[in-house]
């Protein structure tokens, strides 16, 4: 894995030195490790789960009020109907049978002396369930008049005095809660023809109304019920109509998660005509582009490429003799003789270091595996740069890891080319195995590199500071070393060490034998 | 918009709940009282005019048969005075028809005891209740006081013997045997 692009632009010109020919580096790598925070977050997005202010809570909790208040406003109209209705209908069918009951056992002409058979008569022919009687001839002066109307006892009921005021002039009927429970009472007086001196007739009656009580009780359970039923109904259609909508949702989530991991080629289906299939079609028309365009840069990227690794072959051939002419000039002892000389040799390192990188780029490095002593390794490297008697190399002589050697040299000779010429002596090499591989840092006792080149410090081209564009080094080097590293599948990190030297630490695997392949 | 939903489901709820069931009202007029519409068959009773029996006439009631009876033991309406007409049963005395049997025997209870009536009063009893549907002979029924005595004390003059109580109790009566006292 390469290191983060630099996101930010880099400051001109000081120690950056920009090519005409900078590749772009990021599609190269893709897709890119640094990952973005919602692809984290998103993961649990599949699962249906209900998020305390998510679209699904809060459609569930529109459809559940709305279904409850229609059911209760719904519930509440037809309860105040039936209710009416019900204790009208018992009503009327008690007023009617107590006018029809006294009316029938009163005659017109009444004999003398029968006030109380007719009573009696009343009393039997209204007795029946739930219903007490209190008839009795009153004396004539009542009916009509200021004085108190007789004591009715106690056990037909709550009479009220204003209830039997107006019975005695006419029909009335109260309701009235007693001990819990409601009672309807009808009253009235039958006063015959001859009002002179027929005594009239005071009925009272009390109805109990448990019965319509327990049928209101079974229509309010009923109703509620009902209602329980109404709002599981909506719950249930909540959640399908969300499931309608959020199933689009997330699979505009997904397919942008995965455009925005580089699967250009993601697509939402565009059924439906609502506006979520403009939304997907908007999308799709985007990841379209998004894709041409992503292609257009990878073309000219590999175009671009391909154009260096030409150009650095090119010019090989011509600077390969270049450099033998110009040694052979150097050797007369001509000053300038020798500048051109120098100069050649580091443009056809640099044309080389410019061959390396195109074959990483365009992946045609591979590994050429070998079961590598790394004492003896590090040994030649040193030996061959003639670096021997400045680098201090401390490790196990007998380490063995299967690498690719000549890779292995290159990585080792360019940190620690790196270390003898920005660094200061004493430079340490220490390996050790670690993980199943081998550990090598290089130290050196410098001034170690800024902060803000230390995460840049692999990239192309880069230089920790403004010296060193003066150097030899042809800023490739740390970045072929890295690439060297990752084609290992290992690692190469630069830190500040605590004294202030740079520390670079290399981790190469050992490769299995299926690897050698 | 749920915040709303729920401040009128609060709203409602209590509104809802607070209605429920029966509740008590005012008292409500529900028209005139009842206008008695009810005009039995005239029960016929047996006056007595110049120690003759009269027939005549009394309003009655509804499933009252024998409410003839009850009424001999009222004074007469005025209607009745008028004509001379006047009842020779007692007032404080009590007529109840008790039963008929399948013969048409009509049993009629007195609550006075050792009934010793005249013979117009017995027949204004007997032909008021034979004047009822179904009656053919009456039979009234009375208690009769048997005193016992020791064998040693004189026998009350006054009482009648009681031979002849026990006849008179257990006889039967139809309104013809009381022709010679009906007024023509």
């Amino acid at each position: 894995m390469t290191p983060d692009p630099p996101r930010r632009p880099p400051p001109p010109g000081r120690w950056m030195r920009r090519p005409a020919l900078r590749p772009l580096s990021w599609p190269l790598s893709w897709p890119p490790s640094w990952s973005p925070s919602w692809r984290t977050s998103g993961q649990g997005n599949r699962h249906v789960r209900l998020r305390p202010m998510g679209l699904r809570t809060r459609l569930t909790a529109a459809f559940l009020a709305v279904a409850l208040l229609a059911a209760l406003v719904a519930s509440g109209i037809s309860y105040v109907l039936v209710r009416r209705a019900l204790l009208q209908r018992s009503q009327d069918a008690q007023l009617i049978e107590f006018r029809q009951v006294v009316q029938r056992s009163v005659p017109v002409d009444r004999p003398p002396g029968t006030g109380r058979m007719v009573a009696a008569q009343i009393n039997s022919g209204l007795e029946g369930r739930g219903r007490t009687i209190w008839a009795q001839p009153v004396s004539m002066d009542l009916v009509g008049g200021d004085r108190r109307p007789p004591r009715i006892p106690s056990a037909i009921g709550p009479v009220s005095e204003t209830f039997l005021r107006r019975a005695l002039s006419g029909m009335v009927f109260q309701r009235v809660r007693h001990h819990g429970h409601a009672y309807l009472l009808v009253g009235g007086t039958a006063v015959g023809r001859e009002a002179g001196t027929d005594a009239p007739i005071l009925v009272v009656m009390t109805v109990s109304l448990r019965h319509e009580e327990q049928e209101l009780a079974s229509f309010t359970r009923a109703l509620m019920i009902a209602d329980g039923l109404a709002v599981l109904a909506a719950v249930a259609m909540a959640l399908a109509a969300t499931r309608g909508v959020l199933r689009p949702v997330r699979g505009l989530g997904r397919a942008a998660r995965a455009l925005g991991a580089g699967d250009f080629s993601t697509r939402v289906s565009e059924r439906g005509r609502d506006e979520l299939t403009d939304l997907a079609r908007t999308f799709n028309r985007t990841a379209e582009a998004l894709e041409r365009m992503v292609g257009e840069l990878r073309a000219k990227d590999a175009a671009s490429r391909r154009f260096v690794a030409d150009v650095s072959h090119e010019l090989r051939t011509p600077l390969t003799s270049m450099v033998a002419m110009a040694e052979v000039l150097a050797d007369d002892g001509d000053q300038a003789a020798r500048l051109v000389a120098s100069e050649t040799r580091r443009l056809g390192d640099l044309v080389e270091h410019l061959i390396e990188i195109s074959r990483f780029d365009a992946g045609a490095a591979s590994l050429v595996l070998d079961d590598v002593l790394l004492a003896d390794a590090v040994a030649a490297t040193l030996d061959a740069r003639g670096w021997t008697g400045e680098a201090a190399v401390t490790g196990p002589d007998d380490l063995v890891v299967r690498l690719d050697p000549r890779r292995l040299d290159v990585i080792v000779a360019n940190l620690v080319g790196n270390a003898v010429r920005h660094g200061k002596p004493p430079i340490t090499i220490a390996y050790r195995p670690e993980r199943d591989g081998v550990e090598l840092t290089v130290t050196d006792n410098g001034p170690g590199i800024p902060e803000d080149v230390l995460p840049l410090v692999f990239n192309r081209f880069v230089k920790a500071e403004e010296a060193r564009s003066r150097s030899d080094g042809s800023g490739l080097g740390l970045s072929i070393a890295r690439e060297n590293a990752v084609l290992h599948g290992g690692t190469l990190d630069v830190s500040n060490g605590p004294e202030g030297g740079a520390v670079f630490t290399l981790w190469l695997p050992s490769a299995t034998e299926e690897e050698a392949e | 918009m749920r915040r709303l939903a729920a401040a009128a489901v609060a709203a409602l709820l209590p509104a809802l709940l607070a209605g429920c069931g029966v509740r008590a009202t005012e008292v409500v007029g529900a028209g005139d009282g009842p206008r008695p519409t009810g005009q039995p068959n005239e029960v016929p009773i047996y006056l007595v005019k110049d120690g003759k029996l009269v027939r005549t006439g009394r309003s009655g009631l509804l499933n009252e048969p024998y409410l003839g009876l009850q009424q001999l033991t009222i004074p007469p309406l005025s209607t009745e005075s008028s004509q001379g007409l006047v009842t020779t049963v007692p007032r404080s005395v009590g007529l109840s028809a008790a039963f008929l049997d399948g013969a048409g025997v009509l049993t009629v209870h007195i609550d006075q005891a050792d009934v010793n009536w005249p013979r117009v009063t017995i027949g204004q009893v007997v032909c008021t209740a034979n004047a009822a549907p179904n009656v053919k002979e009456v039979r009234l029924d009375y208690p009769v006081t048997i005193t016992s005595r020791k064998s040693s004390e004189p026998t009350p003059p006054a009482t009648r013997p009681l031979a002849q109580q026990l006849k008179q109790a257990a006889a039967r009566y139809n309104c013809g045997q009381f022709a010679d006292l009906m007024a023509r």
